[in-house]
């Protein structure tokens, strides 16, 4: 009698093990370049046929097998990574399990030669496996290094053979795997063939260099490199300024200790610190990389190893939030100076004395030429003399020579196609500024046309006012002369009273005044006119409907206010509310997106002017 | 239809009254002046329906009718031809022939009947004023009306006439003025009316400013009146806020200054306050004001002081400058008098001395000043 029991042989145990390693030819190329790379190779070459159906081939220079190593390499649980339980806690390599040369065996036809680069073995060996059964075992002529050949994957598992996509789909998946690879490796070199056509040829260089070789040219001029250390962990990489935000995911690259992984919590830390400036549906571009102890973070919760599970995620998450922020602040400051670098001044070059910077220049004594010319501002004329820009906020000249040192050198580098300087007619005093059907504000700089939409322009000055005045407390009042009493429905009422006190730090001074009536007795000085009582009505109704935006009730309540009290599209400006608009956007942190992700600013370049009048 | 008339005549008429007609209208007849011959007598009238404009032009002889005749046209011919009788002939499809010594020229008119009709002043009380006592109002008030278009009674300036004064009142709840004439008298009914901004800044500029005005009040228009033109404007016909309510009586903390230095003081500190709050501090000290600004986010500040006849507790106070200098401007004695409360409530502004059988009054609000 046979027992119902029994231990399954181990073929099929590797069979079984592939179903969950392999499933499809993009997991057999992870396996591999993850090899590759713990084998310290510095070049790596995947050559692809039809997708991966009929061809996987992972040549590299690393540390290469012997042939008892070879051998073993093809056995389940065979690994040179890890040695006891310990290792489980501060692995440092990609691969650990000893699952997937095994398993890739039990479903291919496998050629593996491989020659070691220590010891007196001096030669190679090569090994053929078809469908879990070795079939060749004996020395040959190869390099030190590996390579390893899979032809025709699942030919022996028709349920899998099946459920392959087509070959352009089947290379997708294929790139996804090798593209974060690459990009957590720029030390090393990758090259992708693929139907005998080179794909992707990477050259040994700086993450920065690795992602326009990946992504292209164009994503030079729109990255930006973070970095930040906060205690053991360590955050480096590039985010994409908003030219690179997408409407699908996929450009959204996140590595812990080297290893890409998908961490929803983590992706969210991102998205947040582009919260206002991108909307819902909408994702920026960006590599980052996040190391810390191996002992801090446990990689083996997944037989794919994309996901990671920190001691402390929260912290983690903090922390990339705050290097995303930071260096977004940058990026948003250095869009408009990378066009117009030549003459830097402040946006209305007026021909006034500049103020003196108290830091700098003794009390009465003329500053001089413009000693940190600020990039970041838009020239509205295009030439002018110098120094008759003044340095707006002097007070944060240190920051800005910082910036300006950062844009300086971001611009250099990256930008290895110099521009141009569009030059407009030269303009010393008064300066181009309209303002079209009382809605849009129209000017001219350096590098052609900006376009401002007034309302959204002010909302974004008053969102980040009211956003500092909460904290501050520091909003003035202009108090009425005739305070307005208002009645309010009881929902709305209540709202009120939760809000009455952040109301009041903005500027309005409100009280209670019987039931459900509030008088108002004072207003932000800020304020566009307007009926008082209704203003505070759609800022109840804004601050309620808004309530699933992730806003924090600050941000929500200064989001509606903004809305509601900044100047709307219609009402005329005069000439000098246009310039302190401008200006006054220009030294907010996001001056380009408005707090619900909408653009303030389009620029329409010399250059796209003349490609629309045809003139080349 | 034919007319002849002076060169001079029209044109000055035409400049005179083109100011009311729109630069853009959807209505293409408001961008005409109507002709109108009545009894041998030539009216000119141009509309923006708010505001009407008729003016009496001197007629060397024509015929009863009327046509509408373009007005940028008239405008521009008149100023380009020498002096010279004008000969118009207009056909019965509102071609206009107009005959100069210099040549003739052809305008393509519009029939006179489309032109909307004048107001009518039903039930109008009706008193005559001084026309320099109008233009005084007028020039008093005007700057503080308010330019918010959903508060509409603070667009204009209000109007109470009594039987013993004259009174013009303009708020744009920010501040206020009010100006009486205590020499006026009325046999009429007292009235009130609240006339919008666009037509007093028209009566600036466009009266011919006789000694007497003829002023008229009907439920929904003004009519003012003097020798050969009348103005006609739709009235604001909304609630004007109670504003006697709002002069306060207590205020006790009075000092005393010399108008033009404050003037120039609020001129130079204002320079280098915020660009959107415009605020001054004022800290009131016995014998002496200091007026300070701070502006953050420039990092600009400024103070002076300024002496003044005080002699009461210390006091600090913020007021919106632009407000500060456009009150001082109207000031024409050499000395003001602010006479303030708190920090919070409403300060008044007086010159030191009234004009005889005047009362002028501004009252400003503060800008209370956190953190």
């Amino acid at each position: 009698m046979t027992s119902k029991i029994h231990i399954l042989p181990e073929i099929l145990t590797n069979k079984i093990a592939a179903g969950e390693v392999i499933q499809r030819p993009a997991s057999v190329v992870k396996e591999l370049m993850e090899n590759a790379i713990d084998a310290g190779a510095d070049k790596i070459e995947v050559t692809i046929e039809q997708g991966g159906r009929t061809l996987i081939q992972v040549t590299d220079n690393g540390q290469g097998m012997n042939g008892d190593e070879l051998k073993l390499a093809f056995r389940r649980h065979a690994t040179s990574k890890i040695a006891k339980v310990d290792d489980l806690f501060k692995i440092a390599t990609l691969g650990f399990r000893g699952e997937a040369l095994a398993s890739i065996a039990s479903v291919a036809m496998v050629e593996a030669i491989s020659k070691s680069a220590d010891g007196d073995d001096t030669e190679a060996f090569v090994l053929k496996y078809d469908a879990g059964r070795e079939t060749t075992f004996e020395p040959s002529a190869w390099p030190v290094g590996t390579q390893i050949t899979i032809k025709n994957l699942f030919f022996n598992v028709p349920a899998r053979l099946k459920f392959l996509k087509g070959k352009r789909t089947e290379l997708n998946h294929i790139l996804d795997i090798f593209k974060p690879l690459a990009l957590s490796h720029p030390d090393l070199q990758f090259k992708l063939t693929s139907d005998q056509k080179v794909l992707l040829d990477c050259k040994p260089g700086d993450p920065g260099q690795r992602i326009v070789q990946i992504f292209g040219r164009e994503y030079e001029k729109k990255i930006v490199s973070v970095e930040n250390t906060r205690g053991q962990v360590k955050i480096t990489g590039y985010i994409g300024n908003l030219d690179l935000v997408r409407v699908a995911r996929g450009e959204q690259y996140l590595f812990v200790n080297g290893r890409p992984v998908t961490d929803r919590l983590l992706n969210n830390a991102v998205y947040g610190a582009y919260r206002s400036l991108i909307q819902r549906g909408e994702f920026p571009f960006f590599v980052l990389m996040v190391d810390l102890p191996p002992a801090e973070v446990d990689v083996n919760v997944h037989p794919t190893k994309s996901e990671v599970k920190f001691k402390d995620e929260w912290r983690v998450y903090h922390i990339l939030k705050e290097t995303v922020e930071t260096g977004l602040r940058e990026t948003m400051k250095m869009v408009p100076g990378l066009h117009d670098r030549p003459r830097a001044q402040s946006f209305f070059s007026r021909p006034e004395p500049a103020p003196f910077s108290p830091d700098q220049t003794p009390r009465g004594e003329y500053a001089g030429p413009n000693p940190n010319p600020d990039p970041n501002q838009f020239n509205l004329y295009g030439g002018g003399e110098p120094g008759t820009g003044p340095t707006r906020f002097p007070e944060r000249s240190a920051e800005d020579s910082e910036l300006l040192r950062k844009a300086r050198e971001f611009s250099q580098v990256l930008q290895r196609n110099p521009e141009p300087v569009a030059r407009g007619p030269e303009r010393t005093a008064g300066g181009f500024i309209w303002q079209v059907h009382n809605k849009y504000i129209l000017s001219q700089i350096n590098s052609g046309i900006a376009i401002i939409d007034q309302h959204v322009a002010h909302e974004r000055i008053l969102f980040e006012e009211a956003m500092h005045q909460l904290d501050t407390r520091s909003g003035h009042s202009q108090t009425l002369l005739f305070p307005q009493t208002v009645e309010f429905p009881p929902d709305d009422y209540n709202t009120l009273l939760d809000i009455l006190p952040d109301l009041n730090k903005l500027g309005f001074q409100v009280r209670e005044f019987g039931p459900r009536t509030l008088l108002i007795e004072a207003v932000p000085v800020d304020m566009r006119g307007g009926a008082e009582g209704d203003v505070l009505r759609e800022i109840v109704d804004y601050y309620r409907s808004n309530r699933e935006f992730d806003y924090s009730p600050g941000k929500r309540l200064s989001a509606s206010y903004a809305c509601k009290a900044a100047v709307k599209a219609g009402d005329p400006l005069t000439e000098e509310e246009m310039r302190t608009l401008v200006d006054r956007l220009f030294a907010t942190e996001h001056p380009f997106y408005c707090p619900h992700g909408r653009p303030i600013i389009i620029q329409l370049t010399i250059d796209e002017l003349d490609k629309r009048f045809e003139r080349h | 239809m034919q007319f002849t008339l002076e060169k001079s005549a029209l044109q000055t008429g035409v400049q005179k009254i083109i100011k009311v007609s729109p630069t853009r209208s959807t209505m293409p007849i408001l961008n005409h002046i109507l002709f109108t011959i009545e009894n041998g007598r030539l009216y000119l009238r141009t509309s923006d329906i708010e505001i009407t404009y008729v003016l009496e032009v001197d007629l060397l002889n024509g015929e009863d009718g009327s046509v509408a005749i373009p007005a940028r046209l008239l405008q521009e011919i008149t100023n380009e031809l020498p002096e010279t009788e004008l000969k118009f002939s207009v056909d019965e499809k509102q071609r206009i022939s107009l005959e100069t010594t210099v040549g003739t020229y052809k305008i393509q008119g519009r029939p006179g009947d489309e032109f909307p009709e004048t107001p009518e002043l039903a039930d109008a009380s009706t008193f005559k004023l001084p026309a320099d006592l109008l233009e005084r109002m007028v020039d008093k008030t005007l700057f503080a009306v308010g330019r918010d278009e959903l508060k509409p009674a603070l667009m204009g300036v209000l109007f109470e006439i009594n039987k013993a004064d004259i009174r013009a009142v303009a708020t744009d709840g920010h501040r206020l003025v009010r100006f009486t004439n205590k020499a006026f008298t009325n046999s009429g009914d007292p009235a009130k009316v609240i006339i919008p901004t666009k037509f007093l800044q028209l009566l600036q500029n466009l009266l011919p400013m006789e000694d007497q005005v003829e002023f008229s009040i009907s439920n929904d228009h003004v009519k003012v009146e003097t020798k050969g033109a009348k103005v006609y404007t739709r009235v604001i016909d909304e609630h004007y806020p109670d504003y006697t309510a709002v002069i306060p009586s207590g205020n006790d903390k009075t000092f005393v200054s010399n108008t033009s230095e404050m003037v120039n003081t609020a001129r130079r500190v204002s320079i280098f306050s915020n660009r959107t709050t415009h605020q001054l501090a004022f800290k009131l000290h016995p014998g002496y004001l200091e007026v300070y600004t701070e502006d953050p986010e420039n990092s600009t500040s400024a103070k002076e002081e300024v002496l003044v006849e005080y002699d009461g507790e210390e006091m600090t106070i913020g007021y919106n400058s632009l407000y500060v200098r456009d009150l001082l401007r109207n000031i024409e004695t050499e000395k003001v008098v602010f006479k303030l409360s708190s920090a919070v409530g409403p300060g008044i502004i007086l010159p030191e001395k009234q004009r005889e059988k005047e009362d002028l009054l501004m009252l400003l609000m503060p800008i209370r000043l956190n953190a």
